[in-house]
């Protein structure tokens, strides 16, 4: 009767997927399971009724041996984690992948017959542990990673206020040193100079006015993507912009709803730009229409007026870098600005009917406020 | 809860020389110089008395703890918490394990890792506990959790009616590492082990 339980208990662990070993109070091996005889290559028939520290050698260390005792002694289950015992039981090779790293627990264990014994069970724990231990590296990874990123963002944003103070100081410098070339200018020029005198000064008074353009234009351009893009309502910033003494007569036409743009701040600059250009360009312009045209993937904004439209032979340079810098900030700045939050612009107009701009909006960068 | 000091201190003795065991295995472990003392031991009615726990278990107070548990039943029933403020207890892990980058987050190989260390103090008391009483219990497995205060620490008293509280101080490496300890016992099981220490005493034990 007790053989065939031992042979019971014996057929169900054997069915078990971890290595089940069981020992007496003596320390002899009372149950060596299937799983444990295929990690270790040891046959149970070769290991039962053995002192385990023959079969283990590691269950010779005092320590190990002190904690199992504690398992005879009452104290519970004892726990052996792989960090610091990374494997107690023997495998067959190095190159098998179970068994390899194991947890081990040791547990009392008690039969009808009243022995006291305890039931050391070993799981393989090689595949979490290998899985840890990489996911521990990749997190040291990044987190390094982020380290260098914040250090380069630290050193960009201090090179960058630098380079910010050294250009408006230097700007500012120039610009008082021009004003005062310019008064000179204009003191000569009221001294009615004769002959080629007269020529080069007045040469001279647009080199410098140009120069005051281009310093004006640096400004705007240094200003571009200093701030943190932010949502703007398209029909608000048309509506701010077109007004003042520019737009007098001048019918605005709006019809983009609630659309509302991510922009950099200078967008109001750049809403600005386009109008004032379809008056001063447009000669004749009496009427600027903004609209909005949604589309799958993104939105268009259309601009569009009725002057004399571009001429054909300039299209292609209208969006270069000074073209047009005569007057406020030139449509390269305004390509830039939109730029900044991925918004492309492109001229779709025909000369003599009037000019037409169209804004393409991502998707993520354009919402409607109440839906 | 009225108990005398001679079973107080009796039980003081016997979680002193569990602890004492553990710290010295903990030592041999892992190749760190490990102190533990336990300075407070309490004794009271937890299911009445849980804000006088409260000064004594600091751990008790932290937002988030590591709670490692093991029940028991036999001619003592209850359970064994061991209970550590989930920082101070990964501090413990990194400090002992000798891991030199510092971390946030208790993964399973550390997990595993405050198992055996809480389970090596956990087992010898529990040890020096059987051995007093002379009688064998039986143990379910000790399990894990980490979680609020808040909602632990009535997990741990559910049907239990006496608690032996002892603060225990973990000094590693010079690093201090604070912790609770939490044996709940049912009233017939606390009857049981005061008797036991009453006899003890008298006998001269």
């Amino acid at each position: 009767m007790w053989d065939e339980k031992k042979s019971l208990i014996a057929l169900n662990l054997n069915t078990l997927p971890v290595g089940i070993c069981i020992i007496r109070e003596n320390y002899t091996i009372s149950l060596w399971n299937r799983t444990i005889e295929q990690w270790s290559g040891l046959i149970a028939t070769d290991v039962l009724d053995k002192p385990i520290e023959e079969v283990v050698p590691r269950f010779a260390d005092p320590l190990i041996q002190e904690r199992v005792r504690v398992v005879f002694r009452g104290g519970g289950p004892v726990i052996f984690s792989s960090r610091f015992h990374s494997r107690i039981f023997p495998i067959l090779s190095e190159t098998q992948n179970e068994g390899k790293i194991q947890r081990i627990t040791v547990s009392p264990f008690e039969l009808s017959d009243g022995e006291p014994r305890a039931m050391i069970s070993v799981e393989d724990v090689t595949a979490i542990t290998e899985q840890v231990l990489k996911y521990r590296q990749i997190k040291d990874m990044i987190k390094n990673e982020l380290e260098e990123k914040k250090k380069t963002e630290r050193a960009l944003a201090i090179a960058l206020s630098k380079l910010n103070t050294l250009s408006s100081i230097t700007r500012h410098d120039l610009n008082n040193v021009l004003t005062a070339f310019l008064g000179y200018l204009t003191f000569a020029l009221d001294e009615k100079p004769e002959g080629k005198i007269i020529t080069y000064l007045g040469k001279m008074k647009q080199a410098a006015q140009l120069m005051q353009n281009h310093i004006a234009f640096a400004r705007d351009y240094q200003e571009m993507g200093n701030s943190l893009p932010s949502w703007f309502n398209v029909e608000s910033l048309v509506r701010s912009s077109g007004v003042g003494p520019t737009f007098s007569g001048m019918t605005l036409n709006v019809d983009t709803g609630t659309l509302e743009v991510l922009a950099d701040p200078l967008i109001e600059k750049a809403i600005y730009n386009l109008l004032e250009n379809a008056v001063r360009h447009g000669e004749h312009t009496t009427q600027i229409t903004i609209r909005s045209i949604p589309m799958e993937q993104e939105v268009i904004i259309i601009i569009e007026d009725n002057g004399t439209g571009i001429p054909l032979q300039i299209k292609g340079r209208i969006f270069d870098r000074g073209f047009g810098s005569n007057t406020g900030l030139g449509l390269f700045l305004v390509r830039e600005i939109l730029g900044i939050t991925g918004m492309q612009i492109i001229e779709t107009g025909t000369e003599n009917i009037g000019a037409k701009f169209e804004i393409r909006v991502p998707t993520g960068h354009f919402k409607y406020t109440g839906h | 809860m009225n108990v005398s000091e001679e079973v107080i201190d009796g039980i003081r003795e016997l979680v002193t020389i569990g602890v004492g065991r553990s710290a010295g295995m903990l030592n041999r472990l892992t190749k760190a110089h490990v102190t533990l003392t336990v300075p407070e031991v309490q004794i009271s009615n937890v299911t009445q008395d849980i804000q006088l726990i409260k000064p004594t278990a600091n751990s008790i107070n932290s937002e988030e703890i590591s709670h490692i548990i093991l029940e028991f039943s036999g001619e003592l029933t209850g359970s064994f918490d061991l209970i550590i403020p989930f920082l101070s207890a990964l501090n413990l892990v990194m400090l002992l394990t000798g891991e030199k980058e510092l971390s946030d987050e208790m993964d399973a190989l550390r997990v595993e890792t405050l198992l055996e260390v809480s389970n090596i103090i956990i087992s010898s008391v529990m040890s020096s506990l059987s051995i007093f009483l002379k009688s064998r219990l039986l143990f379910q497995f000790p399990r894990y959790q980490v979680g609020k205060a808040k909602s632990i620490i009535p997990y741990a008293i559910t049907g239990t009616l006496i608690g032996i509280i002892a603060h225990t101080h973990f000094l590693v490496q010079d690093r201090h590492v604070e912790s609770d300890i939490f044996i709940t016992l049912t009233p017939e099981s606390f009857q049981y082990l005061k008797i036991h220490i009453e006899q003890a005493m008298e006998n001269g034990l």
